[in-house]
């Protein structure tokens, strides 16, 4: 018997980065939200408690634990492959706040050309150019629309940056409101060495607090930071930001330890609801005028998949067989060097205290000759090398066992440093995901299935930003470089797709504020709507467009509202 | 545009952090300090005790390498992490222990693959790899490490590596790293929240503070 609570105004699925930044916005526009969130409320004491690179992050992912880790999607190469085995850990989170408890932290704005990639890339290079197979399209949004939003992301929940210092960075009415993170030893040789390359490195723009900030303190460079919740308050994620102001109106009711099973639609196909699961195993139907789905790419996909009923047979926003489609996952091209004797010393700090390049990302450099198109973002980060993680950290063909191993690890693993590309991978007919018939989850409730590889396109980018960083490194005095080409995840914390944004519901699930084609009153939000992936991390996007899209929701709800 | 007008044109303000924090709605925030979050379970908090934590893993009833298989096993992490003037053994530091104890639970998934792999490793030192010398049992883990074992289950090797690394280098609470053998090897100060820049600098001197993650938890 499903136990039918009080309407409210909007709920919202899943309180991450996306859901937290719509209650936010939603509280403050007055409107009442219960918000559904499968994890638990923790507390710095909760994230301390999970220092330990062992547990915490490689084998329970704690964060993980109240539902993620039991629904990881399976994945295989293409069509006529079977399942294969997943190489990297699983590293998505519940609990309120979502993964942006433990996200690094890199909070980039998207560029320009980056909405514009068909457009830019056809005017060119040509037709030609797009790779066969690729779904490469505009964003139904520019990046002029979206930039006050980014402003009132990078002010009000708090990003670290130089405004002004990557040559390649899109028009920003008004800098970052902190400096960057502290530029210290081996980021300063970074910097030295891609400047001497003829190169244009800058701070990354973080979102952690670099002095105190609102209220927070500056942070501390514990390097418990990919993958840990912030022991100091000092990583902005939606929790101790957006989520605690919507808390503070009163307008918004959090409940943990709810699982969503379904999306309620009425007859005419608009949503009603939600149900779910709660703690005791009760199932619970939450009526609302809106509903926002924000429960990451792969959920988002299962839930819409998942909720048919008569007006919508093959699940909500599928009527045009768009839903799944069009899913990507960010790449990475690494290249290593070794300076005998040195010391880099990047064990501590946090993945967001770095220096990058946008030399090779987007359409920055000529590709007439490269047979690619689009790039990476390439990074040099203090890389908060805890050491399981450093010990493997063997140059090819050096000893990896024995007195010489030892010897190596007291005396020479902290002179080993690393560039890491981020490359960006198109979009593609046969990469999709859908609800594989043989793998379910702990409650029988079938899995995503990611059918994904990397094309022609991107390995060709993977070899070429290979050469580039190795020769990099070996031009810096490196005596040993090595380098990966580009490495697939194709289960991934950087995922995208399955619910595109666009104008045209023939090739789009969603519209510009993130809503269903056919059911108004539902939102979807987060990357599963990004129609591209870019070189950069996605996370400052989602805030900023989830936030617009809220505004959008608030205004209007009037109209669309059930 | 002024960044004034630019804000104005955004209906919705969403929040005024400062106002929030005069309100006493939330917290500062502050280090070392419990953070109340409305909504959030009872704070556990512990301080930071100034003294060094004394971590083991809690000890399991039923371990599963046999007497046997555990002997080969130690053999093969002293033969990874051998005593020498860089610190102490793999089972000095309890390794093997880690091991042993990680196959019943996050590494049971490996047991088949040790179970079947290091009878392997006897075998090919004539019946006990544990009592061989020293360079004979080099001379099996080399041809293991190449992929010419006879009867290697498949990535045997390399296995027994990661698991090694994982025992030498995780947190003491684990059952490995005894005494922080392995964290002193690499270098590792510990859980240390406060990194100042001079501890960042290239070639810094991080002291060992031999902090494990059990300071922070509840006992």
């Amino acid at each position: 018997m499903v136990q039918r609570l009080p309407a409210t105004d909007v709920v919202i699925v899943g309180l991450g980065a996306a859901g937290g930044v719509a209650s936010g916005v939603l509280t403050a526009a007055g409107l009442k939200v219960v918000g559904l969130e499968a994890g638990d409320y923790n507390t710095v004491n909760d994230y301390l408690a999970e220092y330990d690179e062992l547990e915490g992050f490689y084998f329970k992912n704690t964060l993980g634990e109240a539902k993620v880790n039991h629904e990881v999607p399976t994945w295989r190469p293409n069509p006529s492959s079977p399942n294969q085995p997943l190489a990297s850990p699983w590293r998505m989170a519940n609990g309120v706040g979502g993964s942006s408890v433990h996200w690094t932290g890199q909070s980039w704005r998207y560029r320009e050309d980056d909405f514009l990639i068909r457009t830019s890339t056809v005017e060119r290079y040509g037709m030609q150019a797009l790779p066969t197979g690729s779904t490469v399209v505009d964003w139904p949004i520019t990046y002029q629309e979206l930039e006050p939003y980014y402003e009132q992301v990078e002010h009000q929940i708090g990003v670290a940056g130089a405004g002004g210092t990557n040559p390649f960075e899109s028009p920003r009415a008004a800098d970052y409101p902190m400096p960057p993170l502290r530029q210290v030893g081996a980021l300063e040789w970074a910097y030295e060495a891609m400047s001497a390359a003829g190169y244009h490195p800058f701070p990354s723009p973080a979102a952690i607090t670099s002095v105190d900030y609102e209220g927070r303190p500056a942070c501390s460079y514990c390097g418990y930071c990919t993958g840990f919740g912030c022991w100091n308050d000092s990583k902005s994620s939606s929790l101790v930001t957006t989520i605690r102001a919507a808390e503070a109106t009163g307008n918004l009711e959090i409940r943990t330890r709810a699982r969503v099973t379904q999306i309620l639609t009425d007859d005419q196909g608009r949503a009603t609801g939600v149900v779910y699961v709660d703690a005791e195993g009760s199932e619970i139907e939450q009526p609302a005028s809106a509903v926002i789905v924000s429960t990451y790419v792969y959920e988002n996909n299962r839930l819409l998949m998942l909720s048919t009923s008569d007006s919508h047979p093959d699940g909500i926003g599928n009527s045009t067989g768009q839903l799944g489609k069009h899913y990507s996952a960010h790449a990475y091209v690494g290249a290593y060097g070794v300076f005998p004797g040195r010391n880099f010393n990047v064990g501590s700090g946090t993945g967001a205290q770095s220096v990058a390049m946008d030399d090779f990302n987007g359409d920055n450099f000529d590709h007439s000759d490269l047979g690619f198109i689009r790039g990476a973002v390439v990074n040099f980060s203090m890389a908060e090398s805890a050491p399981i993680a450093l010990s493997r950290n063997v140059a090819p063909g050096r000893p990896q066992w024995g007195s010489a191993y030892k010897r190596y690890l007291k005396e020479d693993v902290g002179s080993v440093f690393s560039f890491f590309g981020q490359l960006e991978v198109l979009t593609y007919e046969d990469n999709f995901l859908d609800l594989d018939p043989d793998a379910v989850d702990q409650y029988g409730i079938p899995r995503i299935r990611v059918t994904f590889e990397l094309k022609d396109n991107e390995l060709a980018a993977g070899t070429f930003l290979s050469e580039k960083l190795e020769a990099l490194a070996r031009d810096a005095g490196a005596t040993d470089t090595w380098s990966t080409g580009a490495m697939l995840i194709p289960v991934n914390s950087h995922a995208y797709g399955g619910t595109r944004m666009g104008t045209d519901p023939a090739t789009s699930v969603t519209n510009r504020y993130g809503q269903v084609h056919d059911v108004p009153n539902l939102l979807v939000l987060g990357g599963s709507n990004f129609p591209s992936i870019t070189g950069y991390n996605p996370t400052e996007t989602i805030y900023a467009h989830s936030w617009y899209a809220a505004e959008h929701l608030a205004n209007t709800i009037g109209a669309i509202g059930r | 545009m002024s960044d004034e007008s630019r804000t104005a044109t955004l209906p919705i303000q969403v929040f005024d952090r400062r106002a929030l924090i005069r309100s006493g709605a939330v917290a500062s925030g502050a280090a070392l300090a419990s953070v109340p979050m409305a909504g959030g379970r009872p704070g556990r908090w512990m301080q930071v005790r100034g003294k060094q934590a004394t971590p083991g893993a809690t000890p399991i009833a039923e371990l599963p390498l046999t007497k046997a298989e555990l002997a080969t096993l130690r053999a093969v992490v002293d033969r990874i992490f051998p005593a020498d003037d860089y610190g102490p053994s793999g089972t000095e530091a309890g390794v093997d222990v880690y091991i042993n104890q990680s196959l019943a639970t996050h590494n049971a998934g490996l047991l088949p693959l040790l179970q079947q792999g290091l009878p392997v490793l006897d075998a090919a030192a004539g019946g006990s790899f544990a009592t061989a010398t020293t360079d004979a049992q080099d001379t099996i883990l080399t041809s293991a490490e190449a992929g010419e074992l006879d009867g290697d289950p498949g990535g045997l090797f390399a296995t027994l590596l990661e698991l090694a690394r994982q025992g030498m280098f995780a947190d003491p609470i684990h059952g490995g790293n005894v005494d922080f053998a392995g964290w002193d090897l690499i270098g590792y100060p510990g859980v240390k929240l406060v990194w100042t820049e001079a501890d960042q600098e290239i070639d810094a001197e991080v002291t060992p503070e031999h902090i494990s993650v059990a300071q922070y938890r509840e006992n």
